[in-house]
C-alpha cells in the first residue's frame, strides 16, 4: 500500500532521485537476504570481514552494506618470545569474541593500544563463522623500533 | 567596485541566515536528522581523539589498505569535515549549501567507512546512510509541494531504516548467535554495565547462559521486525524504530548512541511528519 503511494508520487513529482535511492537500498537488501542461503555471499561477508576480498574496490563497494553484530567472530592473541637456547615460544595473551570485523583486533585504536603498545612481536588468529561456512586467518604483528606496527598475513596450516 | 559587490552579497546572506520567515517543515525535518548525526559524530568524541593519538603513535602498515586510507590526518579531516559539515546544515537557509554540505558529509563519512583506523566502526556506516537520505531529501526540498516531499521522505527513511535492521537480522542467523553463546561471551561474561551487572549479581552462571539465549533470539526477532518497517503505518514504524534504537542502547551499552542516534532522527522523520500538519499549497 505504502510502496504502491510512494511509487505514484514519485512518477508524479518526476522524483528519480528517489526512485535510484529505492533501487539501491533494494539492491542491498537483495545481497542481505541471500546471505542465510547462498554460499557465495556467505564467504564474500567473511572475505570481507578479514580484509581478503578479492579486490579493495570490491571490498569498498561491500562496505555500505550494513552489519552490525554479525558472523561468529573469534580471536586468539599469542606472544613469540625467545627462549634461551634461541628457539621461540608461544604464550597466549588473550582471546575473546568480536562483534564485528575480526580484523578490528589488529588495527583498531584499542587493538593498537592494549595489545601491541609493549609487544615486539605477536600473532593473532581470527575466526569467523556463518553456519557451516568458516574462515580461518593468521597474522604477525611486528613494532618497529619508531613504534610503527607492521601487519603480515601468514599462511594458516 | 566588486569590492562593494562582494559585501552587498555577503551583507545579503548574513540577512538571509539571521532573519526571514520561519523555517519550512522540510528544511526543520532535515536538519532534525542532520542534528542526530552530529549527536552520532560527537557522541564518543573523546575516544576518536585519543585513537587519532594512539595512531599517530603507532602507524599501522599494512598490504590491504592503500597509503592514503592509512593515513591519520585523511581519518581525523574527514571526522572533522563531517562534523563541520553538519553544523553549517543545521544553521543555513540555503538549501544550495545544505546540499552541498550533504555531499561534502556523505563522502567523507564512506572514506571513513573504508579508511584502515575507522572501518570497523559501524557509526560512520549508520550515519552515511542517513547524509545519503538527506542529500535526496534536500534536493528536493525547492522542487516538490511540501506534502509530496514529506511522504516520500517517511517512506524512504523507513525504507533505509529497515534495510539497516536487515543487516543485522541476518548476519545473527547462526547457531551462535542463536544459542547466545557470542552475545553471553561479548556483554553477559564480564561488561561492566548497569543490566549486565544486575544479572550477574542475580543469576547463576548457568541461568545467565539461559537468559542470554533468550536475549539473542529476542534481539534477533527485533531487528527481522524492524526490517518491515516500511510496510507498517508510518507512525508505528517510526515508534517501533525509535522504541528499538533506545532499547538496544539502554539495554545493551550507552556507547551505541553513536551508532544509533542517527536512525533515532531518522525514526523522528515519520513522527515529526504525523504531528505537524502541513496544508498542500493550490494547484499543485
Amino acid at each position: 500500500m505504502r510502496l504502491t503511494r510512494f511509487f505514484k508520487t514519485i512518477t508524479r513529482t518526476q522524483d528519480f532521485s528517489a526512485a535510484l535511492l529505492f533501487g539501491f537500498v533494494l539492491a542491498i537488501a537483495a545481497w542481505l537476504v541471500l546471505m542465510p542461503f547462498n554460499k557465495q555471499v556467505q564467504q564474500a561477508t567473511m572475505l570481507r570481514f578479514h580484509l581478503q576480498s578479492k579486490s579493495f574496490l570490491a571490498w569498498c563497494g561491500l562496505q555500505v552494506v550494513p552489519s552490525m553484530y554479525n558472523l561468529e567472530n573469534r580471536y586468539w592473541l599469542t606472544e613469540s618470545q625467545q627462549n634461551r637456547d634461541g628457539t621461540w615460544s608461544q604464550k597466549k595473551i588473550d582471546s575473546g569474541m568480536a562483534n564485528h570485523f575480526p580484523t578490528r583486533m589488529l588495527t583498531s585504536y584499542d587493538a593498537r593500544y592494549r595489545f601491541y603498545g609493549e609487544r615486539r612481536h605477536a600473532e593473532m588468529l581470527l575466526e569467523s563463522r556463518f553456519q557451516n561456512q568458516a574462515l580461518v586467518t593468521k597474522w604477525k604483528v611486528v613494532r618497529q623500533l619508531d613504534n610503527s606496527l607492521i601487519v603480515t598475513q601468514e599462511p594458516t596450516n | 567596485m566588486s569590492l562593494v559587490h562582494e559585501f552587498s552579497g555577503a551583507d545579503r546572506w548574513l540577512q538571509s541566515e539571521s532573519v526571514g520567515p520561519p523555517l519550512s517543515t522540510p528544511m526543520f525535518i532535515n536538519r532534525l536528522v542532520i542534528a542526530s548525526v552530529f549527536i552520532s559524530l560527537v557522541w564518543k568524541v573523546k575516544y576518536f581523539a585519543m585513537g587519532f593519538m594512539i595512531c599517530f603513535a603507532h602507524p599501522l602498515k599494512d598490504s590491504f589498505f592503500p597509503t592514503i586510507l592509512s593515513n591519520t590526518f585523511v581519518s581525523m579531516g574527514c571526522y572533522f569535515l563531517a562534523m563541520m559539515s553538519c553544523i553549517v546544515i543545521v544553521s543555513t537557509r540555503q538549501t544550495k549549501v545544505a546540499l552541498g554540505c550533504a555531499v561534502a558529509l556523505a563522502a567523507s563519512l564512506y572514506i571513513l567507512c573504508i579508511h584502515q583506523q575507522t572501518y570497523n566502526d559501524v557509526t560512520f556506516l549508520t550515519c552515511f546512510w542517513t547524509a545519503i537520505w538527506s542529500i535526496w531529501f534536500t534536493s528536493r526540498i525547492d522542487r516538490d509541494p511540501e506534502n509530496a516531499l514529506l511522504e516520500k521522505g517517511v517512506f524512504l527513511s523507513h525504507v533505509v531504516l529497515s534495510v539497516i535492521f536487515l543487516g543485522g537480522a541476518v548476519g545473527k542467523m547462526t547457531p551462535g548467535y542463536w544459542t547466545g553463546q557470542v552475545l553471553y561471551e561479548i556483554y553477559f561474561a564480564d561488561r561492566d554495565f548497569w543490566f549486565f551487572n544486575t544479572l550477574r549479581e542475580s543469576f547463576a552462571d548457568e541461568t545467565l547462559h539461559f537468559i542470554s539465549g533468550w536475549y539473542s533470539r529476542f534481539v534477533i526477532g527485533t531487528e527481522l521486525a524492524c526490517s518491515l518497517l516500511w510496510l507498517l503505518p508510518p507512525r508505528l514504524a517510526s515508534l517501533l524504530a525509535l522504541v528499538t534504537c533506545c532499547g538496544i542502547c539502554i539495554m545493551s551499552n550507552v556507547l551505541l548512541f553513536s551508532v544509533l542516534t542517527c536512525l533515532i532522527g531518522l525514526s523522528l522523520v515519520g513522527l515529526v511528519r504525523s504531528t505537524i500538519s502541513v496544508a498542500e499549497p493550490v494547484g499543485t
